[in-house]
C-alpha cells in the first residue's frame, strides 16, 4: 500500500523544503486538504521556522498566514487555562496529569506547534474527582446541561466526566478518570499510569510516562477519535514514537507496557499505518509487534476505509460512517448492550448535526 | 491563472453574459468569483440561484477558468420529498452544511449570509472589523456596526454618490500591507433601508425584495464599476465615523477621542482575538491615527453630504505617527 | 507570606506582582489599553490600574497604597481598600503575577 494520493502532502509537515517547487495546483489541494485534516497550521509552523514563508506564493500564504494566527490563538488560550485550572486544583494534592495536546505543549515536543486546541484533557484519579469537581465549580466552571441519559453514559460507561465550560475561559474541560471507557473489555488500569506518571515541575501537573503517551495517543487514534481527526492523531503518534524511540531501549519497553496495559492490537494499527503511509521506519522490535494479533486485515481495512479522508470540499466518503460503528461495536459492544449503544450513537449523532462550530 | 488584475476587462461580465451561460457554469465546474481580498468558487443547481446572483453580481466577470480557490460554495436543492414540496436549498462551505436550509425561492440571501460567515472563519490573515468601509482619494472610510446604526444604508449611499465601495459588511485591514482591502459583495439592505436607498438613488441596481427572513425584507444593492474596478487597491486608513440613524435628528458631527474609537474598532471585529498583538497593534494605530466622529443624522443627503465636507478637509494628509497627539475633528 | 484578609479590613499585605513578560501598556489618547500575550486578553485600564501597573517596581502591595496616598494625600487604608479589587482583576486578565520569596516565576 503506497502513501494514498490524497495523503502526500504529509511528508512536507516533516521536511517543508520541497513545498517552495509546488505549483498552485499543488498548493490549493494542500491548503483545502490539510485544513480538513487539522493540519494547515503545522505545515505553517513548519515553514515558519525554517524562514520559508515569505517565498510561498501570496496566494497560498495568505491561508498559511491564517492558520498560524488560529493556531496561536488556540495555543494561547490553552496554555492560559492549563495555568488557570492548575491553580484551582493545586489544593487537591492528587497527581494532575495533561492530556494530549496539552501535554505535548508542556513538554515542548515536536508536535507542539501548530495545534488547533479545542479543550483541555486532564487525568485525575478517580477517588479525587469529586473534590475535584467542587474546587472547579468554585472557580466558575460548569457542567453541561445533560439529559438523564447522557448523564448515566458519562458516569457509568466513560472514562470522563461531562464537559466543562467556563464563563470567561473558551475552551472546554474534559476530566478524565483513565484514557479508556473503563467497562471495555480491554480495561486499562488507571492506577499503573499515575505511578509511572512524570511531575512537569512547577505546579499541580505531571504527564504520562512516554511509552504510555505513545500508548494513549495510539488508542484514542482508534478508539476516541472524531473521523477528521484520524490522519492528525496518526501524525501525532509517528511524532511521539519517532521522538521517544530515541532512548535506548524504548521499543522493548513500549511492547512490554502495550502488552501490559491491553493495548497491543491498537499499538499494532498505529504501527501499521504508519509505516504504510508516513514512512515511519519501524526497529525488529516494533516489526514484530505490528505482525501480530488474529483478524487484523479486516480490521485493517475497516481502519483505512476509516481513517482516509474523501476529496477536499466534498461530504464525507460512503462506507465511512458503517465502518465507524462496526470498529465502535467491536470494541463496545460486550459491555454495552447493543440497542443501548445504537441509541448513544444516534444521540451523539444528532448533537454533533446540530452544533455550529 | 487567469490574470487577476483590473486594468482592463476582456471577459463578458455576469450582465453581459447569457443566462443559460451562467447557469451552465454555475452546474458544473462552478463560477469564480474575484471579491478582491479573495476568490470564491460558487456552484448551484438551482436555475433559481443564478437568476439572482446575475441581477446582483451584474458587474463581476463571467469566470470559468478554474484557478485559484480561497472558498468554495455550493449552493445545492435538496433532494427527495423536499425537491419538490416547499423546495429548500442548502448553503455549503468547503463541503459542509452548517445552516439549516432556507426556502428554494429565496436561495441569494442565504448564499449572502453564508459566504460572509465563511469568509469570517477563513481569511483570518486579514483582520476583520464589523463595518463598512468605503474609499475616497486613496483613504478609507471605517463605519462600525453598532445596532441603529444604519451603516449599511450609509454605506450604499456613499457608494452612490461616487465613494468606492470596498464591503458593507467588512473593514478588512491587512496588517502586511497596511491598509483596507476589499470583500466586494453586493450591500444588503433591510427593511425601511431599501425604500430609503431606492428614494436617494431612483434606478439604483437593487436586486430582488425577501420578505420573509430572518431579518425581515432584504434586498441587495449591486456593486458598481469604480468598487469592480478597485477591488485589488489598498485604501490607506482614512477616519472613523460612527453612525447613528435618529428620527428627526438635525445632521451632527462629534468628535470621538482616540480611547473610544479603539473599543469601536477591537470590540467590535470578527476575529480581533484571534489575530492577538497583531490585531491590537492594528486597533491601536488606526485609534491614535484616524479622526473620528459620532454622526447623528436623520436626512441621508445631509449625512453624505457632512462626510464629503469632512473628507476635503482630510485632504492628502500622512498619518498620524503612533505617538502622536490624538486628531480631534477639524480646525 | 501573608495572604490578605477577607474580613473587610485593610491588614498587613506582603504580596509583591511584577508585569508579565510581554505585556503592553499602550497611552490611547487620554485612556490606556493593554494587552496581555499570556491571556490573550485586551483590558480598558482605569486610572487606578494603569498607576498601579505603573507603580508595581516601588514594592509590594502596602507600599504601593502608601505611594499613591502620599501623591494623593488620600489616608492610605482607603486607598488599599480601592485597590482591593484591581490586583485580582489584573491578575484574571494575565498582566501581572506574584513573586514567592523573591523569586520571579517564569
Amino acid at each position: 500500500m503506497a502513501l494514498p494520493e490524497q495523503l502526500r502532502f504529509i511528508a512536507a509537515l516533516d521536511d517543508p523544503r520541497p513545498a517552495l517547487d509546488w505549483g498552485l495546483p499543488q498548493w490549493q489541494f494542500a491548503v483545502h486538504q490539510a485544513r480538513r485534516l487539522r493540519l494547515l497550521a503545522r505545515l505553517a509552523q513548519a515553514l515558519d521556522a525554517q524562514g520559508l514563508l515569505p517565498h510561498v506564493p501570496e496566494l497560498p500564504r495568505r491561508h498559511l498566514q491564517a492558520e498560524i494566527h488560529l493556531s496561536r490563538w488556540r495555543t494561547t488560550a490553552l496554555q492560559w487555562t492549563v495555568e488557570r485550572v492548575g491553580e484551582c486544583l493545586a489544593p487537591l494534592g492528587a497527581p494532575c496529569l495533561l492530556l494530549k495536546g496539552a501535554a505535548y505543549l508542556a513538554q515542548g515536543l515536536p508536535n507542539a506547534p501548530g495545534r488547533l486546541p479545542s479543550d483541555l484533557d486532564i487525568m485525575l484519579p478517580r477517588e479525587h474527582l469529586q473534590r475535584a469537581v467542587e474546587l472547579l465549580q468554585q472557580a466558575g466552571w460548569q457542567e453541561l446541561a445533560l439529559d438523564e441519559h447522557d448523564r448515566r453514559y458519562y458516569v457509568e460507561w466513560s472514562h470522563e466526566l461531562p464537559p466543562m465550560h467556563h464563563p470567561v475561559l473558551s475552551l472546554e474541560l474534559d476530566v478524565h478518570h483513565n484514557i479508556l471507557p473503563t467497562t471495555r473489555r480491554i480495561g486499562v488500569d488507571a492506577e499503573r499510569l499515575f505511578a509511572a506518571s512524570r511531575p512537569l515541575g512547577g505546579g499541580p501537573w505531571s504527564v504520562l510516562a512516554p511509552e504510555d503517551q505513545v500508548l494513549h495517543c495510539a488508542a484514542h487514534l482508534f478508539f476516541d477519535a472524531e473521523p477528521r481527526d484520524r490522519v492528525r492523531d496518526l501524525v501525532d503518534f509517528v511524532v511521539l514514537l519517532r521522538h521517544f524511540g530515541l532512548a535506548a531501549g524504548f521499543d522493548a519497553a513500549l511492547v512490554g507496557r502495550a502488552t501490559q496495559l491491553g493495548l497491543l492490537e491498537p499499538l499494532s494499527l498505529a504501527l501499521h499505518f504508519g509505516a504504510e503511509w508516513l514512512d515511519l521506519a519501524l526497529s525488529t522490535t516494533l516489526r514484530r509487534a505490528q505482525a501480530s494479533g488474529p483478524r487484523l486485515p479486516i480490521v485493517r481495512a475497516l481502519m483505512r476505509r476509516l481513517i482516509l479522508p474523501g476529496p477536499p470540499g466534498e461530504p464525507p466518503p460512503p462506507g465511512q460512517g458503517l465502518a465507524a460503528v462496526l470498529i465502535k461495536a467491536r470494541y463496545q459492544l460486550d459491555r454495552l448492550p447493543l440497542r443501548q449503544l445504537v441509541a448513544h450513537a444516534l444521540r451523539r449523532a444528532r448533537g454533533r448535526d446540530h452544533e455550529a462550530t | 491563472m487567469p490574470d487577476s488584475s483590473s486594468a482592463s476587462r476582456t471577459a463578458l461580465s455576469l450582465r453581459e453574459a447569457a443566462a443559460p451561460a451562467l447557469a451552465g457554469a454555475l452546474a458544473g465546474e462552478g463560477l469564480w468569483l474575484d471579491l478582491g481580498a479573495l476568490r470564491l468558487r460558487v456552484r448551484s443547481d438551482s436555475a433559481v440561484f443564478a437568476r439572482q446572483l446575475r441581477q446582483v453580481y451584474p458587474l463581476f466577470e463571467l469566470d470559468t477558468g478554474g484557478g485559484w480557490t480561497d472558498i468554495q460554495v455550493r449552493m445545492v436543492r435538496a433532494r427527495g420529498l423536499r425537491r419538490w414540496v416547499a423546495p429548500q436549498v442548502f448553503f455549503e462551505g468547503d463541503g459542509e452544511r452548517v445552516f439549516d436550509p432556507f426556502p428554494g425561492d429565496s436561495p441569494l440571501p442565504h448564499f449572502e449570509w453564508g459566504t460572509n460567515w465563511l469568509v469570517g472563519r477563513r481569511m483570518n490573515h486579514l483582520l476583520l472589523f464589523h463595518a463598512g468601509a468605503v474609499e475616497r482619494d486613496g483613504l478609507a472610510l471605517l463605519l462600525p456596526a453598532m445596532p441603529g446604526s444604519g451603516k449599511s444604508t450609509l454605506t450604499a449611499a456613499l457608494s452612490l454618490r461616487g465613494w468606492r465601495l470596498l464591503s458593507d459588511e467588512f473593514g478588512a485591514w491587512d496588517p502586511e500591507r497596511g491598509g483596507f482591502v476589499s470583500v466586494l459583495k453586493p450591500v444588503a439592505l433591510k427593511n425601511e433601508s431599501i425604500d430609503v436607498i431606492e428614494a436617494f438613488a431612483p434606478g439604483a441596481p437593487i436586486g430582488p425584495r425577501f420578505p420573509k427572513t430572518r431579518k425581515g425584507t432584504v434586498a441587495h444593492l449591486a456593486a458598481d464599476e469604480r468598487a469592480w474596478a478597485g477591488r485589488h487597491a489598498v485604501a490607506a486608513p482614512g477616519a472613523v465615523i460612527l453612525p447613528r440613524w435618529q428620527a428627526g435628528a438635525e445632521t451632527q458631527l462629534v468628535p470621538l477621542a482616540p480611547e473610544d474609537v479603539f473599543p469601536a474598532l477591537a470590540f467590535n471585529a470578527f476575529n480581533y482575538g484571534v489575530l492577538g498583538e497583531v490585531a491590537f497593534d492594528a486597533a491601536l494605530r488606526l485609534a491614535r491615527g484616524c479622526p473620528a466622529w459620532r454622526l447623528v443624522y436623520s436626512r441621508l443627503d445631509e449625512a453624505v453630504a457632512a462626510l464629503e465636507r469632512v473628507w476635503s478637509g482630510l485632504g492628502r494628509r500622512g498619518e498620524a505617527a503612533a505617538a502622536s497627539v490624538p486628531m480631534r475633528g477639524l480646525a | 507570606m501573608l495572604e490578605l484578609l477577607r474580613d473587610g479590613v485593610a491588614s498587613v499585605t506582603v504580596a509583591r506582582y511584577v508585569r508579565r513578560p510581554g505585556v503592553r501598556v499602550e497611552a490611547v489618547g487620554e485612556g490606556w489599553y493593554a494587552y496581555s500575550p499570556a491571556s490573550g486578553e485586551t483590558l480598558r485600564l482605569n486610572v487606578e490600574m494603569a498607576a498601579v501597573l505603573e507603580l508595581l517596581d516601588v514594592g509590594d502591595e502596602a507600599a504601593i497604597a502608601g505611594v499613591l496616598a502620599a501623591d494623593t494625600g488620600l489616608p492610605v487604608a482607603s486607598i488599599a481598600a480601592s485597590l482591593t479589587g484591581i490586583w485580582d482583576q489584573l491578575r484574571d486578565a494575565g498582566l501581572i503575577q506574584r513573586i514567592t520569596d523573591g523569586a520571579v516565576p517564569s
